[in-house]
């Protein structure tokens, strides 16, 4: 692939990689990086990229494979807590229509929040999501499917 | 069956696979797209809340990406723009190649040229070669009179340059390596500071 080709197909992701390497690396400096190291990667191996029928599907894979190595190479465990689940008496603040999904996301416990967020903003498998999070396939789909259940039901009790 | 119907059915299947957990990021993206050009009043009840979740997912991606640090598109641009680094190893024998080439030149020159010897000095071009051996006299210069001896002389202190020359080559080498380091540091600052400021 040449050049003009690489500016046409591929540099317009870069604002979608970065939203999706967000997600999943939880760091802006990180997720930049992640976007640079993926586009090197692309850019030295741009010659093989013409026999690809999608090279931003590509691109993609590479952003969440290095994002993956990424989390894996992390020595300290972040500080996230367990958030429980929200009572009938609870109420929004300062939670304007734009933050109300992720206000919401937050309510789920930790590990359904994280396995929809990937999905939701990362774009991520249900395997991928596993390698990321060190859960089974199976228990994946299993957060998946009662994080969405929760975060539907959330949403209905805020807004109806 | 319209193509309203067939893509309210596709909707209502891909739904019933997300809410069991079984659903493929392709069918999200499709029916992300579906949800985001389709006006929510048209759509039967049991899809409009889900639309609604489906269409603010969307909005947080877009503030995500309207996020993106200002210097990013650079950053990827100066990488296709890199030209590969010419490995030391090439350096290094093309120095060889050219210091070779130019005392066999020398060697062939001596011989064929007319050379002149003069105050004992010998002479190429004009200009006199002393080189420093063994026992300097007390200006500090012995005087060949060989001209085959002083080829090898020359060609054996261009070698002696090649070998600084990869000396030099390595530290700037290193050098380089900590200025991009720097540069790095410098750029996250930068950035973590915008996005403060934002």
């Amino acid at each position: 692939m040449d050049k003009k080709r690489f500016e046409i197909e591929l540099l317009p992701c870069y604002k979608r990689i970065y939203s999706i390497c967000v997600a999943i690396v939880r760091d802006r400096d990180e997720a930049a990086d992640a976007v640079q190291e993926t586009y090197a990667r692309l850019w030295k191996r741009r010659e093989e990229l013409d026999e690809l029928e999608s090279v931003e599907a590509y691109a993609v894979k590479t952003a969440k494979r290095i994002c993956i190595d990424k989390i894996r190479s992390r020595e300290v465990v972040s500080e996230e807590h367990d958030a429980g689940v929200t009572s009938d008496t609870d109420r929004l603040e300062n939670a304007d229509e734009l933050r109300l999904i992720k206000t919401l996301m937050d309510k789920l416990p930790l590990n359904q929040r994280k396995a929809v967020e990937l999905s939701a903003f990362g774009g991520c498998s249900n395997d991928e999501i596993a390698e990321l999070t060190g859960e089974s396939p199976a228990n994946v789909r299993q957060l998946l499917s009662r994080g969405r259940k929760k975060l539907k039901e959330l949403y209905n009790h805020y807004t109806r | 069956m319209t193509n309203f119907s067939e893509n309210i059915e596709r909707a209502r299947r891909i739904i019933g696979f997300y809410y069991d957990g079984t659903s493929t990021p392709e069918d999200l993206t499709w029916v992300k797209q579906y949800f985001s050009t389709v006006d929510i009043d048209d759509l039967p009840d049991n899809l409009k809340e889900d639309a609604e979740i489906f269409k603010m997912i969307e909005k947080e991606n877009s503030e995500i990406e309207d996020a993106v640090p200002d210097n990013l598109e650079g950053r990827i641009r100066a990488i296709m723009t890199e030209e590969p680094r010419v490995s030391k190893k090439g350096i290094i024998l093309r120095f060889v190649a050219w210091t070779s080439a130019a005392a066999a030149l020398v060697i062939l020159l001596l011989n064929i040229l007319p050379l002149g010897l003069q105050n004992n000095m010998l002479q190429i071009g004009g200009e006199s070669l002393a080189v420093l051996i063994n026992e300097p006299d007390e200006d500090g210069y012995v005087q060949i009179t060989d001209a085959e001896d002083a080829a090898k002389i020359i060609a054996g202190s261009m070698n002696l340059a090649g070998e600084t020359m990869d000396v030099v080559y390595e530290r700037v080498s290193k050098t380089d390596n900590k200025m991009k380091k720097l540069d790095d540091k410098i750029n996250k600052i930068l950035n973590h500071k915008s996005l403060k400021a934002s």
